[in-house]
C-alpha cells in the first residue's frame, strides 16, 4: 500500500526539508548522511517512487567521475596512495573526498524530489500565497515554465538539426555555439509565457487582497510529533557539531573514531528514528483511514 | 443603460506611438452573446483587455475615453471587484490553468478574491458539475488534452459566478471536436445562469449560431455593430467576408431573407440546381514517398499502427484526424526525428539509413508553432542561418524562395515584427529554401486569420504547381479543400480513408466542407464557395 505523506501539514514538510539541507549542507560525517540516505529511500520506497532512486543515481555517475577525475589531478594529500602517473600521487583519501561530495550533490537531488513527492504543490501555493503572495507567484511562474521549457527544447532541437544546426558538433565550443538559436527563442518564449502566466493570475485576482483557502490544513498532532522531533533533531545535530566531534577531515588521517563517535551515532539513529516516525504517524487502518 | 457601455475608448501599448484602438463606442446588454470578429491585429483583443481591466492596470500604456460597467466606471472598481465581475479566458489553455489538480484550478480563482471559505467548496463542485467534468476533478491539468483544459478555464471562470466572461479566440488551439463542446458550454451559461459573454474569435461558424449581436473591427476601430440579419443584409463587401460560408453562399444566390440554421440554408437553396464540370486530378505516377507497415510511438505507447501510404511527384494531400490520432507523428516519423518500425522511403532511399540532415534536403518540415523558426534579426538573414548550416553558398536562392513565398518585401524587416500569416511564410520559406521536393507542413493555418490563410493557401498551390509535393495536417477541412487535391483520414495510428476530394470528403461524415454537407444531395462534388457558385443554375 503507497503511503500518502500529503496529510502533513506543508509546514511541517518544509520544515523537516530545510533542517535535512542544512545538515546535508554542514555535515561531512559519512554516518549521518547515510542517515539521511537511508530516510530517503524509505520515503521513495514507502510511496511507490523507487525508480525515483535509480534516476538520482543516472545523475550520480557522471557527477561522481568528473569530481573524481578533477579531485584526484588536483588534490595530491592524503596518506595512502593507490597509484603513482604523470608524477602525481593519487591516494584514497582524495577518492573518497570526491565520493562524498558526489554523494552530498546526490542527497540534495533526492532531498528536491522527495519535496516533489511529499508536498501538495497546490496546497503549498495555496497556503503560501496568503503569506507571502508575490514571491508565491514568482515560484508558481518558475514551476509552470520549467515542463513546457523542456518539452519546446525537445521540439527545437528537432526542427533546428532539420535546419541543419550540428548539435553532436566535434568540440564543446561547436556544441555551445550550436544551442544559441535554440535557447534564444527558449529565452524569448519563456518571457513571454511568463507575461502571460502572470497576466492570467492577475484577471483571476491574485494580488487582489486577502485571499480565503479552500481546503485549510489544520496543523495537527502529527504535526507537532514531526515538527519537535525534527527541530530536536536539529538542536542535538547542532550540539555535536559545535562540540567538534561530528568534525571530519579525511586527509589528517583514516581514523574510525572520527566518523563513528558518539555524536555520528546519535544522528544516525535520530534520523533513523524519523523515518520510523513519517511511518508510524502515515500508517493506515485497515478500512484505509489515517488514524492521525 | 447597457450593461458594459464603453464610450470614446482610444488606447496606445506602453511605447507605442500608434493607437490599438481608435475612438470605440460600444455597448453591450447585460445577458447577450457577443460576439467580435476582425482581421488579426485590428484591436479586438486589445478592447477586451480593456473590458477585462488588464489594460491599463497589467499592461500599463495610455488610455483615453471610459469603459462602464453596470454604471460604474472600471476604474472605480478595485482589482477584487474586477475580477469577481469579469471571468477573462485565453487563447492557450496551457498558460492560463495555474494549478496542478484540476479542482484546485477552480478554486483558485475563488480563493483570490475571497469567496467565504464555507462556499468555496460547494461552488468548485458544482461548478464542476455544471459543466460535466466531475470526472476529471482529482486528474493533474497536464494529462488533460487542449479541449479538456480549455473547460477547465471555462469552469473556473464560472465558479466565480461573474457578471460577464470575455472570451479571446478560446477554440483557435482546439480540434472541431473539441471546440464544438466549447461552444455548447458557453451557450449552457448564457442561457441557464444568464452571464453576458463577449467572443473574440476567427472560427465564426459555430459561434455564429449562437450570437446575439457582432461587432466588426478593423484598424483599431469598430466597424459594424449590430445583428445577425443586419451583418447578413449588408452590401459592404468587407463586412460580408465575415459571415460564416453557408450565408455567403445564399447571400450570393440572392436570398433575401437570412436563413438562420443549416437546415433552413439547404431548404433555402432547394430551388437551386449545381452543376459541375468532371475536374479530375491528374497525379504523376512517380512515387517520391512510400510508407509500408510503419509503427511508431514515444516509449512503450504506440502511435502508428500500420500505416502504408504511397505519395506521388506532384501531390497535394491534406490529412485529418482527432488529436492524438498520430497525424505530427506521422511527419515526424518520416523526417527520421522517431524510430519506427516498417519501412519509409523517401525518394527510394529508407529514411532510417540517413542522417536528419541528409532528409532535409529532400524532405522539408515545419512545425505547428512559426515562431520557433524565429532566431535571427532579420527576414532574409533567417534564411541564410538554414543554408549557412549547409555549406550552401548560393544566396540567389534566398531571393528566389522568398519571391516564391510573396514575402520578398520583408526580407529586410525584423521577423517579430511581421503579422503571424507573415511569419508562417518565413517558417516555410526557412525550410524550402534547401529546395527539398517533399514539403510536410504541421497545422501551418492554426491562428491566422482568413485572408492570410487565404495567402499561404495560394502560395502552396503555386509551390506545388511548381514541383513541390506537399502532405499538410490539419484541423482546417474548408482550407485543405480548397487547396488539396488528395485527403486522407487518421483514426488511433491508422489511415482509415486516403483518395480523391470526392473519394474521401464527399463519404465523410465529419471530415467534410460545410458548403458539401449543405449541398450533397444535389451535387456529392461541391466543396467550396467557389465551386457552388460557378456552378449554379437556377
Amino acid at each position: 500500500m503507497k503511503r500518502n505523506y500529503n496529510i502533513f501539514h506543508v509546514l511541517t514538510l518544509a520544515f523537516t526539508s530545510i533542517i535535512l539541507m542544512i545538515i546535508i549542507f554542514s555535515c561531512e560525517s559519512p554516518l549521518i548522511l547515510t542517515g539521511i540516505f537511508i530516510y530517503f529511500l524509505v520515503v521513495f520506497i514507502t510511496c511507490g517512487h523507487s525508480k525515483d532512486i535509480k534516476d538520482g543515481f543516472k545523475y550520480f555517475a557522471p557527477f561522481f567521475a568528473v569530481t573524481l577525475i578533477i579531485n584526484m589531478i588536483f588534490v595530491t594529500d592524503g596518506t595512502i596512495m593507490l597509484f603513482k602517473a604523470f608524477g602525481k600521487d593519487f591516494t584514497l583519501e582524495s577518492l573518497i573526498v570526491s565520493f562524498m561530495l558526489s554523494f552530498k550533490l546526490l542527497l540534495i537531488m533526492y532531498l528536491f524530489m522527495m519535496m516533489g513527492i511529499m508536498i501538495d504543490s497546490d496546497r503549498a501555493v495555496s497556503f503560501f500565497s496568503s503569506k507571502m503572495p508575490k514571491s508565491t507567484l514568482m515560484m508558481m511562474v518558475t514551476f509552470k515554465l520549467f515542463p513546457s521549457m523542456k518539452n519546446r527544447l525537445v521540439t527545437l532541437k528537432q526542427i533546428y538539426s532539420i535546419r541543419g544546426v550540428d548539435f553532436e558538433g566535434k568540440g564543446m565550443r561547436e556544441r555551445i555555439k550550436a544551442f544559441i538559436p535554440i535557447l534564444s527563442i527558449l529565452l524569448e518564449s519563456s518571457l513571454d509565457g511568463a507575461f502571460d502566466i502572470g497576466e492570467a493570475a492577475y484577471v483571476k485576482g491574485f494580488l487582489s487582497g486577502k485571499r480565503t483557502v479552500y481546503d485549510r490544513q489544520t496543523f495537527g498532532r502529527k504535526d507537532y510529533i514531526v515538527t519537535l522531533y525534527a527541530f530536536l533533531l536539529i538542536v542535538v545535530y547542532l550540539f555535536f557539531r559545535i562540540s567538534g566531534s561530528l568534525n571530519f577531515d579525511i586527509y589528517i588521517g583514516i581514523d574510525v573514531s572520527k566518523f563513528i563517535n558518539l555524536g555520528a551515532i546519535t544522528v544516525f539513529i535520530m534520523l533513523l528514528m524519523l523515518a520510523a516516525l513519517i511511518l508510524i504517524l502515515t500508517e493506515e487502518n485497515e478500512d484505509g483511514l489515517h488514524r492521525y | 443603460m447597457a450593461y458594459i457601455d464603453i464610450k470614446g475608448l482610444s488606447y496606445s501599448y506602453p511605447d507605442e506611438r500608434d493607437r490599438a484602438l481608435k475612438d470605440v463606442s460600444l455597448e453591450i446588454e447585460k445577458g447577450e452573446i457577443f460576439l467580435l470578429m476582425g482581421d488579426s491585429g485590428s484591436g479586438k483583443s486589445t478592447l477586451l483587455k480593456c473590458i477585462s481591466g488588464a489594460i491599463p492596470y497589467f499592461y500599463g500604456g495610455t488610455l483615453w475615453g471610459k469603459i462602464e460597467i453596470q454604471g460604474k466606471a472600471v476604474e472605480n472598481m478595485t482589482h477584487q471587484e474586477r475580477s469577481g465581475t469579469i471571468g477573462m479566458i485565453f487563447q492557450d489553455p496551457e498558460r492560463q490553468l495555474l494549478m496542478n489538480k484540476v479542482h484546485r484550478e477552480i478554486a483558485f480563482g475563488l480563493e483570490n478574491i475571497g469567496v467565504e471559505e464555507k462556499n468555496i467548496k460547494r461552488r468548485v463542485w458544482e461548478a464542476l458539475q455544471f459543466s460535466n467534468i466531475q470526472d476529471i476533478a482529482l486528474q493533474d491539468i497536464n494529462t488533460l488534452s487542449g479541449g479538456q483544459k480549455q473547460r477547465v478555464a471555462i469552469t473556473s471562470a464560472v465558479a466565480g459566478l461573474p457578471q460577464c466572461i470575455l472570451l479571446d479566440e478560446p477554440t483557435s488551439q482546439l480540434d472541431p471536436s473539441s471546440a464544438e463542446e466549447v461552444v455548447e458550454l458557453i451557450k449552457k451559461i448564457n442561457d441557464e445562469l444568464g452571464i453576458t459573454i463577449v467572443v473574440v474569435e476567427q472560427r465564426v461558424d459555430r459561434w455564429f449560431q449562437i450570437c446575439d449581436r457582432i461587432g466588426i473591427m478593423k484598424d483599431g476601430m469598430l466597424l459594424f455593430v449590430g445583428t445577425r440579419e443586419e451583418l447578413y443584409l449588408s452590401d459592404d463587401e468587407y463586412l460580408r467576408g465575415f459571415l460564416p460560408t453557408r450565408l455567403k453562399l445564399a447571400k450570393a444566390l440572392g436570398i433575401e431573407k437570412m436563413p438562420l440554421t443549416i437546415r433552413e440554408t439547404r431548404r433555402a437553396l432547394g430551388r437551386f440546381e449545381f452543376r459541375l464540370k468532371e475536374d479530375k486530378h491528374k497525379g504523376s505516377s512517380k512515387c517520391i514517398l512510400s510508407i509500408k507497415n510503419l509503427y511508431c510511438g514515444y516509449g512503450n505507447e504506440e502511435i502508428l499502427r500500420g500505416i502504408n501510404l504511397l505519395v506521388n511527384e506532384g501531390d497535394f494531400i491534406g490529412i485529418f484526424g482527432p488529436n492524438g490520432a498520430g497525424k505530427s507523428t506521422l511527419l515526424k516519423s518520416i523526417m527520421g526525428l522517431l524510430k519506427y518500425s516498417g519501412s519509409i522511403r523517401i525518394m527510394d532511399k529508407e529514411v532510417k539509413n540517413l542522417g536528419v540532415r541528409d532528409i532535409a534536403l529532400i524532405s522539408g518540415y515545419v512545425s505547428q508553432n512559426p515562431n520557433d523558426y524565429i532566431s535571427k534579426d532579420t527576414v532574409y538573414d533567417e534564411l541564410k542561418f538554414t543554408l549557412d548550416n549547409y555549406g550552401i553558398k548560393d544566396d540567389g536562392v534566398i531571393d528566389i524562395t522568398l519571391k516564391d513565398l510573396n514575402i520578398y518585401e520583408l526580407r529586410h524587416k525584423n521577423p517579430r515584427d511581421i503579422s503571424g500569416g507573415e511569419r508562417q511564410r518565413v517558417a516555410i520559406a526557412s525550410i524550402l529554401v534547401l529546395r527539398p521536393k517533399l514539403l510536410l507542413l504541421d497545422e501551418p493555418t492554426r491562428g491566422l486569420d482568413f485572408e492570410a490563410k487565404r495567402k499561404l493557401g495560394r502560395v502552396l498551390k503555386s509551390l506545388n504547381k511548381n514541383g513541390t509535393t506537399i502532405i499538410l495536417i490539419t484541423h482546417d477541412v474548408d482550407f485543405a479543400s480548397e487547396f488539396c487535391d488528395r485527403f486522407g483520414i487518421i483514426f488511433n495510428g491508422e489511415i482509415v480513408s486516403i483518395g480523391t476530394r470526392e473519394e474521401v470528403l464527399s463519404e465523410s461524415i465529419y471530415y467534410t466542407t460545410e458548403i458539401n454537407k449543405l449541398l450533397r444531395d444535389k451535387n456529392k462534388r461541391i466543396f467550396s464557395l467557389e465551386q457552388a457558385l460557378s456552378s449554379v443554375r437556377r
